[in-house]
């Protein structure tokens, strides 16, 4: 095990073969330990870094370093402090955000970028323009943190907003392109919900509360600080409440990307839906088809402070990922599972978006993996990988089924 | 679990396999020839050796047949990780008293396999 102090706080990472340097970046379900059979093979040409972000894994639990701004600075201060000038960014979903916000800072440092199965929407409250000067992040003092989503005051803010947005959301609902139906039918059952939850909402306040069995049994200091899902901070959609966990089948995937335009009001944040609500061991085991692994991934999701995952996922409020994305100069490639009903694949429109004018970004499916396509087509992700590390023009990248020796 | 000697002269190599056993929850002790394995076995007492057949100051074989002449340390399987090519040397490896050759290259995985499959049939608990 290997480790190194950023501020004062233990950071874990592992480090495997010899070369020039690619950094792997997990998500929000796992830790550094779902990049082994990659770290594995990578190995023998290039130098590989593995680390865990604030909250997971070995890392520190320091709820303050939580927020997204804080991630995409420890990956900064993680390179600073191991003297890596440059180096190739490998991330998954909320390290694919990361490497894509480090990237859009410190375009210089990073060669080039895979996002796999990147968040791609664009959730803050008011639109950004797409161009190719992003404005400045929003101040890290104005992200959530456990303290403020404790005593509530998340809520309070977003409530302000709320009535704004209400018009604009309900208008969302019947227009938004990728929205299923059911979806839509979610949103305005949940709006009404709210409606109702509102009238009722000063004798309820009145009234003793009778605990539950699923409130009545004493809370560690750690579950005490997670908001219970009535109290989770809420943005213009949050009040959808998912059912009760049930088949994979029951519950429906983040809402797929659509495209977006300059002026377009953004989307509310969606994964909160899955990520806040939804226990992680049990979304790992809806989205993961990794075989025996999955014992060794849940091993993982467990070590994560579920804070950190509530955190990062509100703080995305401030974050347009898709934004930075499109402005990046250097070579990237998307992945996806096209089988991956969490963040799957952005549709024709949002990919046409990306594109355009660009000779450097190209975008991928793996062919029946699902949201881990590094455990579960191994095979198929290593090459990729590898491909995407030495190509010069990763345009021509392709999902080679059949291992092509190169004859020198 | 079980903790796993690994003699291997070779950086990357060594450090591929200490890497690729640690994640599949075994201990490693590891050293870079023959000598050291002799010199270290029967203080870390591993479970298993596997050794490198090509190494500077004591060749796997030699160390292998040093080994075999410890008290402490005879009755530990050992495993030779050999090259391509030198297949017609296994002879005299299992002659040296090892139990197995693992060809190189090999795939991390088919490495914790057969490491797995050895250790059950010599009654060490894998799990």
């Amino acid at each position: 095990m290997s480790a190194i102090t950023i501020e004062n706080d233990l950071v874990h990472y592992e480090v495997l073969g010899r070369g020039r340097p690619v950094i792997l970046i997990h998500g929000w379900l796992g830790s550094w330990r779902y990049w082994v059979p990659a770290m594995q093979q990578l190995s023998m040409k290039y130098r590989t870094y593995a680390l865990d972000l604030w909250g997971f894994g070995d890392s520190g639990k320091d709820p303050r370093r939580y927020n997204f701004d804080s991630q995409v600075m420890l990956l900064d201060q993680f390179m600073e402090k191991l003297g890596i000038t440059k180096a190739a960014l490998i991330g998954h979903d909320l390290g694919a955000a990361v490497s894509i916000g480090y990237a859009a800072k410190h375009p210089d440092r990073v060669p080039r970028l895979l996002a796999v199965s990147p968040p791609l929407f664009r959730m803050a409250p008011r639109s950004i323009p797409l161009t190719n000067n992003p404005a400045p992040l929003p101040s890290p003092a104005s992200a959530p943190t456990p303290e403020r989503l404790a005593t509530g005051s998340i809520p309070a803010i977003a409530g302000s907003v709320v009535d704004d947005l209400q018009a604009e959301i309900e208008a969302e609902a019947e227009t938004m392109p990728f929205r299923s139906e059911e979806m839509k039918a979610r949103i305005r059952a949940a709006l009404e919900r709210r409606q109702a939850e509102k009238a009722a909402a000063v004798p309820e306040a009145n009234a003793p509360k009778t605990p539950d069995a699923a409130t009545s049994a004493p809370k560690s200091p750690r579950e005490a600080a997670i908001p219970p899902v009535d109290d989770q901070p809420t943005g213009p959609m949050v009040a959808v409440t998912l059912p009760p966990a049930g088949t994979p089948a029951d519950v429906p995937a983040v809402p797929k990307p659509g495209p977006a335009s300059d002026g377009q009001v953004q989307q509310a944040n969606p994964l909160r839906e899955h990520l806040q609500i939804t226990d992680p061991t049990v979304l790992l085991e809806r989205h993961v088809a990794a075989g025996a692994d999955q014992e060794k991934l849940k091993a993982e999701v467990v070590k994560a402070d579920r804070v950190s995952i509530a955190v990062s996922v509100d703080s995305f409020a401030n974050v347009d990922t898709l934004r930075d994305l499109r402005s990046l100069p250097m070579p990237i490639v998307t992945l996806y599972g096209t089988n991956d009903t969490f963040l799957p694949e952005p549709d024709a429109a949002m990919l046409a978006m990306l594109k355009e004018g660009r000779t450097t970004f190209h975008s991928l499916g793996i062919e029946g993996a699902r949201h881990f396509p590094m455990l579960e087509n191994i095979a198929d992700f290593t090459r990729l990988l590898l491909d995407f590390l030495e190509v010069s023009d990763v345009t021509k990248l392709e999902i080679k089924k059949i291992w092509e020796r190169r004859v020198r | 679990m079980a903790k796993i000697l690994i003699a291997e002269d070779e950086r990357d190599i060594r450090d591929l396999i200490e890497f690729t056993l640690k994640y599949a929850g075994h201990e490693v002790v590891k050293c870079s020839n023959g000598a050291e394995a002799v010199e270290m076995a029967p203080q870390a007492k591993p479970h298993l050796i596997l050794m490198d057949v090509r190494m500077p100051r004591m060749t796997g074989y030699e160390a292998c047949r040093a080994l075999k002449n410890i008290e402490e340390v005879k009755n530990i399987p050992i495993v030779f990780l050999s090259a391509k090519g030198q297949q017609s040397e296994m002879d005299t490896g299992l002659d040296a008293g090892a139990y197995d050759y693992i060809l190189k290259p090999f795939a991390p995985d088919q490495l914790t396999k057969r490491i797995s499959e050895i250790l059950v049939k010599f009654g060490i608990d894998d799990k």
